[in-house]
């Protein structure tokens, strides 16, 4: 009987610690996986590391025959938190990761921020699978567009 | 008649019944009933010993079917097994389900003073992935 008691006890204390962490846990830790491309129309290469990504092989992307890879951030994300990085034309990019859904679906809010200026994109708010991206495409730079790419996946 | 005097004629002529039988028994078969007797007295006896042997080695059985260890262990298992459901359920993406469409889509979006437009395009499995496109002037 006692050895039940202890054996009971012991189960109890371990749900009650799961119970207790699994919130936290739930929380679980993303990143945000950001390309950052410069696309042109004149003729030039594609760089290689861009190549798995068909959608930008689809029109309207297949209209730049350039496409240089400038820079590949990744950026921490906690549900209800942001983070931010500075594009090369020196906007911020601000990412929040705003919810996980039931269906494990993630809820994101993306701005674009010009220094002293109008906000270039005020408010993006997508619903994207995990390791699916989505684009902002428009920028002016360097006589290219800026092509971004965002893609959210469990911090590994 | 009362029932005492009933039972004194029922004594009465059971005895002259046994006298009667008894003299008409020879000493062998008299010796030979009261073998069977005898027998029949230690049989049950012996019986009774084998009883409460087979008795003590099924209790014994048992007692070890109720090992207190293995109740106990079934009771953690089950509180862990439903301890690792919660978690499960509790994990992002909740409970296993109808698996959750691909790609990305566009809830809300705010071009501010910029002309844009979004649409999506097919990835490489066939998921539709949203783009938004706000044109700028170079210089604006």
């Amino acid at each position: 009987m006692k050895a039940i008691k202890h054996a009971l006890l012991t189960a109890v204390t371990l749900c009650a610690l799961l119970a207790i962490h699994a919130p936290a846990l739930a929380e679980g830790s993303y990143e945000a996986n950001v390309l950052i491309v410069l696309a042109k129309e004149e003729s030039g290469a594609i760089d290689p590391a861009l190549r798995n990504l068909s959608a930008l092989s689809r029109p309207p992307f297949n209209a730049f025959k350039t496409m240089e890879l400038l820079d590949r951030p990744k950026l921490a994300l906690e549900p209800g938190g942001q983070s931010e990085l500075v594009l090369p034309n020196k906007r911020k990019l601000r990412i929040e990761l705003v919810q996980v859904l039931p269906n494990g679906r993630l809820r994101v809010k993306v701005s674009i921020h010009r220094p002293d200026q109008g906000d270039y994109l005020p408010l993006l708010h997508v619903v994207a699978s995990e390791n699916d991206p989505f684009f902002i495409v428009g920028q002016a730079y360097r006589d290219g567009t800026l092509v971004i790419g965002v893609r959210i996946s469990s911090a590994s | 008649m009362s029932r005492t005097e009933d039972n004194e004629v029922l004594r009465a002529l059971l005895s002259e019944i046994v006298d009667e039988r008894a003299g008409t028994l020879s000493r062998e078969e008299s010796d030979a009933l009261f073998a069977r007797i005898e027998a029949a007295i230690d049989a049950p006896a012996n019986d009774v010993g084998s009883d409460t042997d087979e008795r003590a080695k099924a209790e014994a059985r048992r007692k070890g079917f109720r090992v207190l260890r293995g109740g106990a262990a079934s009771v953690v298992g089950g509180l862990l097994a439903a301890a690792a459901a919660l978690f499960f359920v509790l994990r992002p993406g909740g409970a296993p389900g109808p698996e959750a469409p691909r790609g990305s889509e566009i809830v809300e979006v705010d071009f501010g003073m910029n002309a844009g437009t979004h649409f999506t395009v097919e990835g490489a499995e066939g998921e539709q992935l949203a783009v938004v496109w706000i044109d700028e002037l170079e210089g604006f």
